[in-house]
């Protein structure tokens, strides 16, 4: 993977924040969480998880500043090695926005557009995201700068809009299971954040030292978690744990003025946010292709991962079910695997070699 | 029959690819009736070539111009007169002519030239050329005298306060205008001819020590690879200069005004001058500039601060109001307040056409009437005006036609995109774009378009600089002339050069 445009590491954390704002809105830190007044311990928790699975890729991009992930294991296995790391990745960012699209599907026609078809409307998603991804990673991380800033203004806003509905009796003192709860709660939030797994391949195309805002954009999120939980927990109380889009149902609570009805600005914020997190897959994946077959499969690639976004996507919106078991157990279960132990094990790998290396030339 | 196919297909590729060489210039001669017959053969029968015969000193002389090029008084005082009254007495062919160059000739523009190329391009540009018998070179004596269009305050880009001077048609007035401005010797002008055919007058003005060499360098060679036969004005040449032509936003800025231009170059742009046009090419050109104008600066801050919000407001209006309110009206009605709603499903029960219909039809009339009223003579134009807005508007409503909130929405649209007229292209054309993906993909297909412009936007990268720069990438000393305007007490502390805006791939190296 040649190094052909750079962003700052500012704009690498705003384009990841853009891209996790629109699973806030689907609520895929609420789901499986029970009462989403247990995400407001589960937020510290998840920022720990979080800085600890960043930590094997910081430390390989002190070794290496210029390679990714699966650069370095062509650089420490072979190529074959290589090759299966970029297959394994290329696949991981094809599985998240397939299902963020999915999810996305079902959150319009269950609760703004019931008349809306999931095909079409997966189709829009894919091919402005394909167009977006096809314009390059420098112009999608200056974009997401804006749509940054308009999803941090609407945050504000709806927050702001929902302090008068907010109830304190709707809190409740925490039990003793409380501690299980947000442990498990954390890890669901830590899996529901995929963006983790893309400075795995993108790291390189950043300028600057990450640490700083990489902890920064960590502990925006989990305040974000914190706060989500907060509100929805204020505004529905109990009530919440049996909405499936507990956000959304809260915004429709936030009335400024003669304006009564808010939620579908939000909604269009966060598509915003969808489309800049199913773009930035994209080109992860096209990396990722680039690695295995050259860069002229790069572009190409855009327009086959599109499609099987479309058409897993909207396949999968039909069956809400299996959608819920892969953004659970399986979810969680590849975050572990493609934030952290793939990275891990390349990082041994790499440390071993360095050692073996060292040995031999002292013998 | 396949490999002869191919054989063809590589000879004119390789036909193709070869530049073709120009020939080399032809020689003045010592012969003047040689010299003579050579320009008439090349002029042809043109009946604007002007060349008088005289004799002075024993020998023959020709004096050729352009009929209607040169001051006649010029001519008559400053080159014909002195010519004939000269005493040459006992002087060789070489020694008059110097005679002639350095003594009485009284007129400060002149060159001596040695081939009909030089005297092609001169004499057409207003200037009179000498030939002498026995002598292989001419004189060439700049006298330009043709009439143009005289100084006056530009029609696009009205001002409050600040200078009337607009530019000109004529490129050496243009230039002067620039230069009264700027006295610094940093001020440079180069001048090259563009268009194979036209020779086109083309001048790059920059300030030397500000300006990036690189993106300089790159300037002149685009201009210089422009393949274009004819170069009638700017517009020509904005492809050729633009990074991604077929982008909707470009990085190519225009400006009728020497007082912009001159605070561009300040900040080391580029500003291309094109003979016959008065409109002036600036690169690189940000997006943040289509939303500045040179009266914000002569405009208290707080209020060129709030015209710079209701600007990136109206451009908001302009580009996405339509498409909103079709997407709102036809999908999510829900979204307006309760008394509006009432009133809008009054209005729009009893027209005939769906929302996105009624809108992408009045949108085109609108479109219509401002091209009608543009082409036609200003009072017509005006009338045109009046009749579409008031008439064909009104009528439409009472028939049952349109719905009266639709007029409302094109009225506000069209106000704001007169607000922002550098970029009522692209803002028209998304208009209409929006109108329909609002109207077929609801309001979640109209975030997914504005979203995949942004990026477009934001694609954009004119000579390495951002397009979007300084607001993403993000510098926040540069936002002080951005989304408000700061005094210029503090303006005037830092100056701030193009090259060096975050994100730019040609950085200055002193910064």
């Amino acid at each position: 993977m040649e190094k052909k445009n750079s962003i700052s590491a500012g704009q690498l954390v705003c384009l990841f924040f853009a891209a996790h704002s629109s699973s806030v809105l689907t609520g895929t830190q609420l789901q499986g969480a029970g009462n989403p007044q247990g995400l407001l311990l589960a937020a510290p928790f998840s920022l720990v998880l979080g800085v600890l699975a960043l930590l094997p890729l910081l430390r390989l991009r002190v070794r290496h500043e210029n390679m990714s992930v699966p650069d370095c294991a062509r650089f420490r296995f072979s190529n074959a090695g290589g090759a299966v790391f970029c297959m394994l990745y290329g696949l991981y960012f094809l599985y998240t926005p397939s299902l963020a699209v999915a999810r996305y599907n079902i959150y319009v026609t269950s609760t703004m557009l019931p008349q809306a078809q999931f095909f079409p409307l997966a189709f829009a998603v894919a091919a402005a995201a394909c167009y977006g991804a096809f314009l390059g990673l420098e112009a999608l991380a200056r974009a997401s700068g804006f749509i940054f800033a308009a999803i941090a203004a609407a945050l504000v806003f709806l927050f702001c809009a929902l302090i008068p509905r907010l109830d304190l009796l709707n809190f409740t003192p925490p039990d003793s299971a409380a501690w299980d709860d947000a442990a498990r709660n954390g890890l669901s939030v830590f899996s529901g954040m995929a963006e983790l797994a893309l400075p795995a391949v993108l790291l390189p195309f950043s300028r600057g030292k990450p640490s700083g805002k990489f902890l920064f954009w960590l502990a925006g999120e989990a305040a974000l978690v914190a706060l989500t939980g907060f509100f929805v927990t204020g505004v529905l109380g109990s009530y919440a744990s049996t909405q499936p889009f507990p956000l959304y149902t809260a915004s429709t609570f936030a009335e400024v003025g003669s304006l009564q009805r808010l939620d579908a600005f939000y909604a269009a914020v966060w598509t915003a946010g969808l489309f800049v997190r199913v773009s930035v897959f994209l080109i992860a994946f096209s990396f990722c292709v680039s690695g295995l077959w050259g860069e002229k499969a790069e572009k190409l690639s855009l327009f086959f991962g599109a499609s099987v976004i479309f058409a897993t996507g909207a396949a999968l919106s039909g069956f809400p079910r299996l959608l819920e078991q892969l953004s659970g157990s399986v979810s969680t279960a590849a975050a572990v695997v493609f934030f952290t132990v793939l990275p891990l094990t390349v990082l041994i790998a790499d440390r071993l070699g360095d050692h073996f290396s060292k040995r031999r030339a002292a013998l | 029959m396949p490999f002869l196919f191919s054989n063809k297909l590589r000879a004119f590729r390789a036909r193709s690819q070869t530049p073709p060489q120009p020939a080399a210039p032809r020689l003045i001669s010592a012969s003047l009736t040689e010299n003579l017959a050579y320009l008439r053969g090349a002029f042809a029968e043109t009946s604007d070539l002007v060349v008088r015969r005289i004799v002075i000193g024993g020998r023959e002389c020709a004096l050729i111009n352009m009929e209607g090029l040169i001051s006649q008084q010029a001519y008559a005082q400053g080159v014909l007169d002195p010519i004939m009254k000269g005493d040459y007495e006992g002087l060789t062919a070489e020694e008059q002519f110097e005679r002639i160059r350095d003594s009485i000739v009284a007129l400060s523009d002149q060159m001596q030239l040695n081939n009909f190329d030089e005297v092609f391009g001169l004499i057409m540009s207003g200037f009179a050329v000498i030939l002498l018998d026995g002598v292989a070179c001419g004189l060439s004596v700049g006298m330009q005298g043709y009439s143009f269009r005289s100084v006056s305050e530009p029609a696009t880009e009205a001002m409050q306060r600040g200078s009337r001077e607009g530019f000109v048609e004529v490129i050496r007035i243009n230039l002067s205008m620039v230069r009264r401005r700027m006295k610094t010797p940093d001020l440079r002008f180069e001048m090259m001819q563009v268009g194979t055919r036209s020779k086109t007058d083309v001048a790059l003005c920059y300030l030397n020590g500000v300006v990036s060499q690189e993106i300089l360098q790159k300037v002149r060679a685009r201009l210089q690879a422009c393949p274009l036969e004819t170069v009638l004005e700017s517009g020509y040449l904005q492809p050729f200069l633009d990074d991604r032509p077929l982008s909707l936003f470009t990085g190519v800025g225009l400006s009728e005004r020497p007082d912009t231009v001159c605070g561009k170059i300040t900040e080391g742009r580029i500003a291309v001058f094109v003979d016959g046009t008065p409109m002036v090419l600036i690169v690189p050109y940000l997006f943040v500039e289509n939303f500045q104008s040179f009266d914000d600066y002569a405009d208290r801050p707080y209020f060129a601060a709030f015209t710079r919000w209701m600007k990136y407001l109206a451009f908001l209006i302009a580009t996405l109001l339509p498409g909103l309110f079709v997407a709102i009206g036809t999908f999510h009605p829900a979204l307006f307040p309760t008394p509006m709603l009432y009133n809008l499903v009054s209005s729009e029960a009893s027209q005939p056409f769906s929302l996105m219909l009624e809108a992408l039809v009045i949108h085109f009339i609108y479109e219509l009437m401002r091209e009608a009223g543009l082409r036609l003579p200003k009072p017509i134009g005006h009338a045109v005006g009046i009749i579409g807005g008031l008439v064909i508007g009104d009528a439409a409503v009472q028939a049952g036609l349109i719905g009266a909130p639709m007029i409302m929405v094109v009225a506000l649209t069209a106000m704001s995109s007169f607000v922002i007229p550098q970029l009522y292209e692209p803002v028209a054309v998304l208009r209409f774009a929006f109108i329909v993906i609002g109207g077929c993909f609801t309001f979640f297909g109209l975030v997914l378009a504005f979203a995949a412009v942004l990026v477009n936007l934001c694609a954009v990268g004119p000579y390495g600089v951002p397009y979007t720069a300084p607001l993403s990438p993000l510098r926040w000393r540069s936002l002080r002339d951005v989304l408000v305007r700061q005094g210029w007490k503090r303006l005037g502390k830092h100056s701030s050069r193009i090259q060096n805006m975050p994100g730019s791939e040609e950085r200055d190296p002193e910064k």
